[in-house]
């Protein structure tokens, strides 16, 4: 019975799906509404309005801005939804030796590498608003660069790096840089995170790659910190 | 019919994709394979998006000298801001697996 | 009025903030971390309160985040059924709070409370920012936070059951905020906008319908999912019912009842034909299944949470039910209905909690006779039993009372019945509980007293509320009247 109901559902999931998609604008028409009702005003007008050349960036730190702020609670949600059920960890000195040592290739190699990765996250955080990049982005490269450095050099190596007492600040920093910024529009008399409070471009350019930084080194951290939660458990 | 078939590949792709992503979900027992499933779902769901915004001969939308024509960029927002949000979920479906298979392991003990 | 604009944003920016402070800095304080919390809670009630008063003396308005207007900004709507619900929620939410203190403390472990306290005022935020929100992305961003929220609170305490329920509920939530995503991607394709009020308008600009519907129906599946109606409603009794109960509370008299909110709007602004439709027929009968299957499961459960978990997907089916009328009568019988539910079944999850605070025990069996030893708990658990059992003078028999009264203005005679036949079985699984708290032997070996005085105010609170909605319902009207008739008007 219960076989018979799940592809059952799935090829009337299917059939619906299909109706509504053979309805649907065609895909790339310059017509479409998509591309006529909201989207030229973010091409016209997005680099003057908000100091950002990508406009992807200029939608997330600026027009949209409230729902970065929401998708940086998700985030911190999950990490404290993880410290409730799980802990935070707490690493004893030679308790969780590496299985496999990595050979000393693989060692110098990353000793190496990994200021270049470092940098390279970095450089795409803070050119986010201009290029290629933006704040998370370069967060999930932090991230998978302290990661790496976990996996090479030993879990207990990579906390003693980046202890707990140093992850807290970071974790929720990007709420926080958000709600001071927005309480402080709302204090000259603007809306709330209206970025240009002040009326002067170059504050607002200022206030923006804060926000990319912000963003960037909160979400690397706090998914570095997931990952260290995770890790702990798998040791028991 | 035909025509806006062909012109819609990418959406029915994303619909298939979408239903493999729920049987999985569907009809695996196993709690990591779920999750699996999730995130096939969750793809599927940001290439329909990523689909929509798409404009013929439109560039990349960042702004560049001598470009007129960009695509729309609020989908790849919107994609980008539900890719976050997708992490999270994923993370905390995996502490609670984690958690659960833990507290299983003791029960059996 | 410039003070009062700013608020709606304070109250779903305060508590998302404080919860980031509390990590931070309270990590490991749990009386301070409580004090911090019912403190932001407390600002928030204030401040529903003042906007609620604003709205209802001045009209609603909007507020654009970040200065943007709407096709290419956010805008939170304030209008009187949202006002309404941020009241609602953050009431409960602050009672909530105020009974979590000594329930957390014997209950769970002493480094999760902060980040219980963390949990609840993140869940309590989203809520709040997913009622005002007046764009589909936004929505699902405080939806997903939401969600998420909730499954982690049923899933603290880290017993078996409670992960089982929390894993469950979660592989639910997610299927149902990805067919939000999916749902959304549907509209914008059509309408160009992801704000509900211009895609209203280019609803009725368009010449065919099939996408619009798909994309209603996604998101109509996807609130329903998360208000637990019937085919969808198998994460609901284990996740209510495992719960801590002022988690259960919240839960049970809240977020079903955001659901419905959502489902309301996405009714009433996205949905371009709605009488001639077929669809409203199945919705109809759905709802109808669950209020009379969520009755008959509660007559037959043993733990008392799940009992009042399963009565939730009856009563939650009224509601739906009403938003399916289409009518007047049945938007502000549902409406009523969501409030007279988040006021009784909260304060039921508390006094179950206050049991299993004083006693431990979870199964009805085990509490024959409780109602001798904690006479003040009980008698007010047996009057939100009566608001649930649509007994007169509570508030339960006014919304019941206006679904039918809709349903027979629309000639459904099958729907009176339906209602009728649930509120019967209602009343039949209440006496069942009553009959056993109150009029059967104790028979336990453990001392049992009344519950502490931060208990009793939250469940008196809630109490109090629901016997003057049920004497003057009036007062609710003042306040959901134009809202609805707001609402009524965008439907095509």
């Amino acid at each position: 019975m219960k076989k018979m109901f799940t592809p059952l559902l799935l090829t009337l999931l299917g059939i619906f799906f299909l109706l509504a998609v053979f309805k649907m604008p065609p895909m790339g028409n310059p017509d479409n509404p998509t591309n006529v009702v909201a989207a030229p005003r973010y091409i016209t007008q997005g680099p003057q309005e908000t100091g950002c050349s990508n406009l992807v960036s200029a939608i997330i730190l600026n027009y949209r801005i409230y729902d970065t702020m929401g998708e940086m609670v998700v985030i911190f949600g999950a990490l404290a939804a993880a410290l409730a059920i799980l802990g935070r960890e707490h690493v004893k000195e030679g308790l969780s030796p590496l299985k496999v040592e990595p050979s000393p290739l693989v060692r110098i190699m990353m000793v190496i590498y990994i200021p270049f990765f470092i940098i390279f996250a970095l450089y795409v955080i803070i050119n986010g608003g201009f290029s290629v990049g933006g704040g998370f982005q370069g967060g999930a490269i932090l991230a998978s660069v302290i990661i790496i450095y976990a996996l090479i050099f030993g879990f207990d190596n990579a906390v003693k790096r980046l202890p707990a007492k140093k992850r807290v600040f970071f974790e929720g920093m990007a709420i926080l840089y958000f709600t001071v910024i927005g309480f402080m529009s709302v204090f000259m008399g603007k809306n709330f995170l209206d970025l240009n409070f002040l009326g002067i471009s170059m504050f607002q350019k200022f206030l923006t790659l804060g926000l990319e930084i912000s963003i960037g080194l909160a979400s690397g951290v706090t998914i570095a910190s997931l990952f260290y939660i995770l890790k702990k458990v798998e040791r028991g | 019919m035909l025509n806006s078939a062909s012109s819609n590949l990418i959406y029915i792709a994303s619909i298939i994709l979408f239903l493999v992503g729920f049987y999985a979900v569907a009809a695996r027992p196993n709690l990591i394979k779920k999750i699996i499933g999730i995130n096939i779902m969750e793809t599927s769901v940001f290439l329909f998006l990523i689909g929509i915004g798409t404009k013929k001969n439109g560039a990349v939308p960042i702004i560049v000298e001598g470009v007129k024509n960009y695509i729309n960029p609020l989908p790849q927002a919107v994609v980008l801001m539900a890719l976050v949000v997708g992490v999270g979920t994923t993370a905390l479906s995996l502490i609670l697996a984690v958690r659960l298979s833990e507290s299983e392991k003791e029960e059996r003990q | 009025m410039n003070f009062v604009s700013q608020l709606p944003i304070s109250i779903v920016i305060v508590p998302l903030t404080v919860a980031v402070l509390i990590s931070v800095l309270l990590s490991s304080n749990k009386k301070a971390a409580f004090t911090v919390s019912f403190l932001a809670m407390l600002f928030c009630f204030v401040s529903a309160l003042l906007i609620t008063i604003t709205v209802s003396m001045k009209g609603s308005f909007a507020y654009n985040v970040s200065g943007w207007a709407p096709p290419w900004g956010i805008e939170i709507v304030v209008d009187r059924l949202s006002s309404f619900m941020v009241l609602l929620i953050n009431l409960v939410g602050l009672l909530a709070v105020i009974f979590s203190k000594d329930y957390v403390e014997r209950k769970l472990d002493s480094k999760k409370i902060p980040f219980y306290y963390v949990l609840i005022l993140l869940l309590l935020g989203s809520m709040t920012g997913f009622v005002l929100s007046g764009d589909i992305f936004n929505m699902f961003i405080f939806f997903e936070a939401l969600s998420l929220s909730s499954y982690s609170l049923v899933a603290i305490s880290g017993d078996r059951e409670a992960l089982r329920a929390g894993f469950k509920y979660l592989i639910m939530g997610m299927i149902s905020s990805l067919f939000v995503l999916l749902g959304l991607g549907f509209i914008y394709s059509v309408t160009g906008t992801l704000n509900f009020n211009q895609i209203a308008l280019g609803v009725g600009k368009l010449s065919d319908f099939t996408v619009i519907y798909t994309g209603a129906l996604l998101l109509i599946t996807a609130f329903a999912i998360e208000a637990a109606l019937f085919p969808l409603h198998v994460w609901l009794p284990q996740a209510h019912g495992r719960a801590p109960a002022p988690v259960s509370a919240i839960l049970s008299g809240l977020v079903i009842g955001v659901g419905i909110f959502g489902i309301i709007k996405v009714v009433y602004y996205i949905l371009p034909v709605v009488y001639s439709a077929g669809f409203v027929v199945i919705f109809r009968s759905l709802a109808s299944i669950g209020i009379i299957l969520g009755a008959i499961f509660a007559l037959f459960e043993k733990d008392l949470k799940v009992i009042l978990a399963q009565s939730s997907i009856s009563q939650i089916g009224f509601a739906a039910l009403g938003v399916f009328l289409f009518s007047y009568l049945g938007l502000t019988g549902s409406i009523l209905q969501i409030l007279n539910h988040a006021l009784a079944k909260s304060a039921l999850f508390f006094s179950a909690g206050a049991i299993i605070y004083g006693t431990g025990f979870k199964r009805l069996d085990e509490m024959r006779g409780i109602g001798k030893k904690m006479p003040i708990t009980m008698g007010l658990f047996a009057i939100n039993l009566a608001s649930i059992a649509s007994i007169p003078m509570t508030c339960g028999f006014v919304s019941k009372y206006l679904l039918c009264l809709g349903a027979i203005k629309q000639g459904l005679w099958g729907l009176v019945g339906i209602i009728l036949l649930g509120s019967f079985l209602s009343i039949l699984y209440c006496v069942r509980i009553i009959n056993c708290i109150f009029f059967e032997e104790p028979k336990f070996k453990v001392e049992v007293k009344e519950a502490p005085l931060g208990m009793l105010i939250p469940l008196g609170a809630l109490t109090i509320l629901t016997v003057i909605f049920g004497i003057y319902p009036k007062i609710a009207f003042i306040l959901i009247e134009p809202g609805v008739k707001e609402i009524l008007s965008f439907l095509r």
